[in-house]
């Protein structure tokens, strides 16, 4: 599918879509529903609809006899095959999600930089590089579309029953208005994820997560008084962040007191300053370690949440931001990242790549003195006894230390102005043998400082240990000195006072 | 808390497990839903004055050994070996067939409708019979780990389980009515048709419990099948064991991850150290227990448990001996096989997969009182035609469905052995629908979970593990036909629970 030209000329834009509706329809695909081709170009189905009309009324393509779906006419003037759509002899890419912003964010994407993300495609960076969005997170604010989080709607009267089953949180302690980040494992105590749980009523969750696991909600809550529904689809997912995140989430909704809200509090309001803009929810979350919030809108009121967050943040130097600049914040942040810092369990491909929530540093998740059986239970309180066998340790890599490396082949090191690696290299002891496994690694602007999550054996984990990590050094791998340090590396209190004066950094 | 074992069912093997148990000196409690013994393999008075086999009455099958250790001859146990195996009667296009425990006799009658099937019987018998005594070990104990290597050094073996079993009778055979026959015996109760792969499974099942060097025969106990439920029972009580029937049993009791004891419908609790499950593994975990309790793949594993193997039983008191044609007295003691050719079990099965009727119910008909004339007041006959094939959800119900399939069952009968209409007196009908309610076979499956390649051995549960998994709750044990071997009147799913308790 060609991208949507990202400035059409004034009056165009609907001859552009129906060309791009028509040259969907291929003699390898010749029959589309209303509601994939809307998906697929971005397009809200109402206009979808009547575009597609006035091309049937054009008999240019048809309606198919037993279904309500669109069909390609076999010989029809400017169809697909015989239209300028390049050839693929045969050859189809797969078609990629788009989110509900994607109108809005491709017209921004300025570097053309796309990520799958679960199959959505989501912008890198915007700009051919991520400092400028990373450094709005810190110092003003930026915008960033998570959609392609997966999103489960729990309800009934068994809801939180399903809940304190499946989480290793006790989510009788959570009330309606709250959220809780929380782990989920399997059987034997193995971490499958972590995420965000909304409770929005006493009866209904919400809750977020980075893989899909409708399924294994289903199995855990067989025969409970509850429904499991996959909403992914349905709801578009916003984060602002930055310490002027509230004085924008304030101009462009309304019914919402922000300050108010605590860290982790959820609240719902309407778009816009005036009733009508559609209604939102707004939680004060975020994966950036910084002041932020999330909105979580319908997919048909995407575009005008979109909207009313932009033009509040004109004056407040707001930017959207791709997935890099978050990675870079969330790094300083120490927050880990599935299949990154590690590796879910239901994919494992073997053993040693499993670890529990405590091996992960998520061992505050954990609530052991809870009521409720929940699922790895046994096999946690087995290794609250025994003691964790990992640790997920924040590494500060000694500076002189890495100038000294790079001045032996006659260069400074080349760290500075780059994205978080992603590559795991190994962790050693001083001199000795392997200890861990560093997973994500980045000079980070702010901290002036090159810092690393990284997995090490329990006994290596205590602050101030020293470990040697591996490094790129031209084409070389070398040991630098690090230092084992607190996470997170960057913690301000603006990410978590009660109403902040706007514009003041924390 | 006590040492107390509770047993949850009182079907044949439930009781075998409570004899086995209160004769090695464990403190047994027995509990029975229903008034009488015997769950599916019990007698009842369907129709007044006549002993009416609810489910299996073939004890052709069940360990010889159990029955000597267990004294149940002396607990009033007499049984009868059928003269016939398994029969198909002529049609107007076809003679009959006779298959008999010996190899002579079948071999002779079989020459009169195929030369070539006569000369190749023997080899088959021989064959079926080393192969089922290659296997019998594997099913008469708890599984161990070398045993997966006996089976896989049988490659003929394992070939002739997963196959579908028509095509491996026809690599001998080629007269319909022989291959109908072996198909009757095999497939009841599988809801698999002889195209299915994994359908030389059953037939090997039943010949390596039934047979020996034989053609596995035919036994009944006279009076019925439930007269195996009573002397099981006489022995159980007589070494001590407590037998309660009408006792629901609405919750196994678990504390912190172990058996605690039951609780009975009317909120009775009763204490237990250990219980044996003979319900269904779904009924066992998913009612008894609850999935609450459970880990989610275990939940996941019991979702995935086919049940199908649906049937129903018409019961039928006559005023004399049907008139199967081609077909003497001696021949129709054993199992009477309406179906003129594999397919026609096929349709049925095809017919099953999409929720309906069979337009031709094929038939497994006995006539237990061509070999137990006290089954039924002088002069009556007994039939009993179980239609297997059938699908639990039909499509549109059984109360509508009921009626139409037994008007069908009804013609058939009538085609097979014409006139046995006028005959009938009265009768009485059990179906799917029933055999879930009456009891507890989850989707009306016989089995307790279907008998196919991919539900044995290793891949069912076993008394005390599943998926190589030890059972989740401590002190639970599964001793009904949903586990190792599998379904049938064994006795082998009780003897190997009782064993494995007492074991530890």
């Amino acid at each position: 599918m060609p991208a949507m030209p990202r400035r059409a000329p004034q009056g165009t834009q609907a001859v552009q879509r129906a060309l791009a509706l028509l040259r969907s329809f291929t003699t390898e695909a010749p029959e589309h529903r209303l509601s994939e081709l809307a998906a697929a170009h971005g397009l809200h189905p109402s206009t979808a609809h009547r575009l597609l009309g006035v091309l049937e009324a054009e008999g240019l393509i048809g309606r198919s006899p037993d279904s309500q779906a669109y069909r390609w006419l076999p010989g029809a003037p400017g169809a697909g095959d015989a239209g300028s759509a390049p050839r693929h002899n045969g050859l189809r890419p797969l078609e990629p999600l788009r989110t509900p912003f994607h109108r809005r964010t491709s017209a921004l994407c300025e570097s053309d930089a796309w990520r799958d993300w679960s199959g959505y495609t989501c912008v890198e960076t915007y700009e051919p590089t991520p400092e400028r969005e990373y450094w709005a997170v810190r110092n003003a604010a930026a915008l960033i579309d998570v959609s392609p989080l997966f999103k489960y709607e729990i309800s009934g009267a068994d809801a939180e029953r399903l809940l304190d089953r499946v989480m290793t949180r006790d989510f009788s302690k959570c009330r309606p208005g709250r959220v809780m980040y929380t782990s989920w494992c399997n059987e034997e105590g193995h971490l499958l994820q972590d995420g965000n749980v909304q409770r929005l009523s006493r009866e209904r969750f919400l809750v977020s997560a980075a893989e899909p696991c409708l399924r294994w909600f289903q199995d855990c809550g067989w025969s409970m008084d509850v429904d499991v529904g996959d909403v992914s689809e349905e709801i578009g997912v916003l984060a602002l962040q930055g310490p002027r995140a509230r004085a924008i989430a304030e101009a462009a909704t309304t019914g919402i007191d922000f300050g108010a809200m605590r860290y982790f509090d959820l609240a719902a309001g309407e778009i816009g300053s005036g009733a009508g803009g559609g209604p939102v929810t707004v939680t004060r979350t975020g994966y950036t370690g910084d002041l932020g919030y999330e909105f979580w809108v319908a997919a048909e009121h995407a575009e005008a949440l979109w909207d009313a967050l932009v033009e509040a943040g004109q004056d407040h130097g707001l930017l959207p931001a791709g997935l890099l600049g978050l990675d870079m914040a969330r790094a300083e942040a120490g927050l880990v990242l599935i299949d990154v810092d590690y590796v879910s369990a239901a994919h494992a491909e073997i053993e040693v790549l499993k670890v529990t929530p405590a091996e992960a540093g998520l061992g505050f998740t954990v609530k052991l003195d809870k009521q409720a059986d929940f699922v790895g239970r046994r096999a946690l309180e087995l290794e609250r006894d025994r003691g964790p066998a990992w640790a997920m340790v924040g590494l500060e890599v000694d500076w002189f230390e890495l100038e000294r490396l790079w001045s032996e082949i006659d260069l400074r090191p080349q760290v500075v102005g780059q994205s978080a690696s992603r590559e795991p290299t190994p962790v050693f002891a001083p001199g000795g043998w392997q200890v861990g496994q560093c997973t994500t690694r980045f000079f980070s602007p702010l901290l002036k400082k090159y810092i690393g999550l990284a997995t090490v054996r329990g006994e290596a984990a205590d602050p101030g240990t020293e470990l040697d990590v591996e490094v790129a050094v031209g084409y070389g791998r070398r040991r630098a000195r690090a230092r084992v340090v607190e996470r997170p590396f960057f913690n301000p209190p603006r990410k978590t006072a009660v109403a902040p004066t706007p514009g003041v950094k924390g | 808390m006590s040492g107390r074992v509770a047993i949850v069912g009182g079907g044949h093997n439930g009781l075998v497990a409570a004899a086995l148990l209160a004769r090695s000196g464990r403190d047994v409690v027995l509990l029975e839903a229903r008034p009488e013994l015997g769950g599916l393999a019990a007698t009842r008075e369907l129709i007044p004055g006549h002993r009416v086999d609810a489910g299996s009455n073939d004890l052709g099958m069940f360990r010889r050994s159990v029955m000597e250790e267990l004294e149940l001859g002396g607990h009033g146990l007499e049984l009868i070996e059928a003269p016939a195996v398994a029969a198909v009667p002529a049609t107007a296009d076809s003679s009959a067939v006779v298959l008999w425990p010996e190899v002579a006799p079948t071999v002779e009658g079989l020459g009169e409708v195929s030369r070539r099937d006569a000369a190749a019987w023997p080899g088959f018998v021989f064959e079926l019979a080393e192969r089922a005594a290659a296997l019998e070990p594997l099913l008469s104990r708890p599984l161990e780990l070398a045993d997966m290597g006996r089976l896989l050094i049988a490659p003929e073996l394992l070939r002739a389980l997963s196959s579908p079993l028509e095509e491996s009778l026809r690599e001998r055979f080629e007269n319909p009515s022989l291959l109908a026959a072996l198909c009757g015996v095999a497939l009841p109760a599988t809801g698999l048709g002889p195209r299915a792969n994994g359908t030389g499974w059953p037939l090997l099942f039943h010949c390596a419990l039934g047979g020996s060097d034989r053609l596995a025969p035919v036994v009944r106990a006279r009076g019925g099948a439930g007269a195996l439920a009573s002397a099981l029972a006489a022995s159980a009580a007589a070494s001590g064991a407590g037998i309660r029937t009408g006792a629901v049993v609405s919750r196994i009791l678990v504390d912190s991850g172990r058996v605690a004891g039951v609780r009975l419908a009317d909120g009775e609790r009763i204490e237990a150290r250990a219980v044996i499950s003979t319900a269904t593994p779904s009924v066992t975990f998913l009612d008894l227990i609850g999935a609450p309790l459970l880990e989610p793949r275990s939940v996941r594993r019991l979702l995935n448990v086919k049940y199908r193997g649906a049937a129903a039983r018409l019961a039928l008191s006559l005023d004399g001996l049907p008139a199967f044609r081609g077909l003497e007295r001696p021949a129709l003691t054993g199992r009477i096989v309406l179906a003129e050719e594999p397919d026609d079990i096929e349709r049925a099965a095809d017919a099953a997969k999409y929720r309906r009727l069979p337009a031709r119910p094929w038939i497994e008909a006995a006539l237990p009182t061509a070999l137990d004339p006290t089954l039924a007041p002088a002069g009556r006959h007994l039939l009993l035609a179980t239609v297997h094939h059938l699908p639990f959800d039909l499509e549109g119900g059984w109360a509508a469905g009921g009626p139409e399939l037994l008007a069908r069952v009804a013609a058939e009968l009538e085609r097979w052995a014409p006139g046995i209409g006028g005959l009938v007196r009265e009768h009485a009908v059990l179906l799917p629908t029933d055999y879930e309610a009456d009891y507890g076979a989850t989707a009306g499956g016989l089995h307790h979970g279907e008998m196919n390649p991919s539900q044995s051995l290793w891949l069912r549960p076993t008394a005390s593990a599943w998926a190589g998994e030890p059972l989740p709750i401590h002190g639970l044990w599964l001793g009904g036909a949903g586990c190792h071997p599998g379904g049938g009147l064994t006795g082998l799913p009780g003897m190997i629970a009782a064993v494995s308790l007492l074991r530890g």
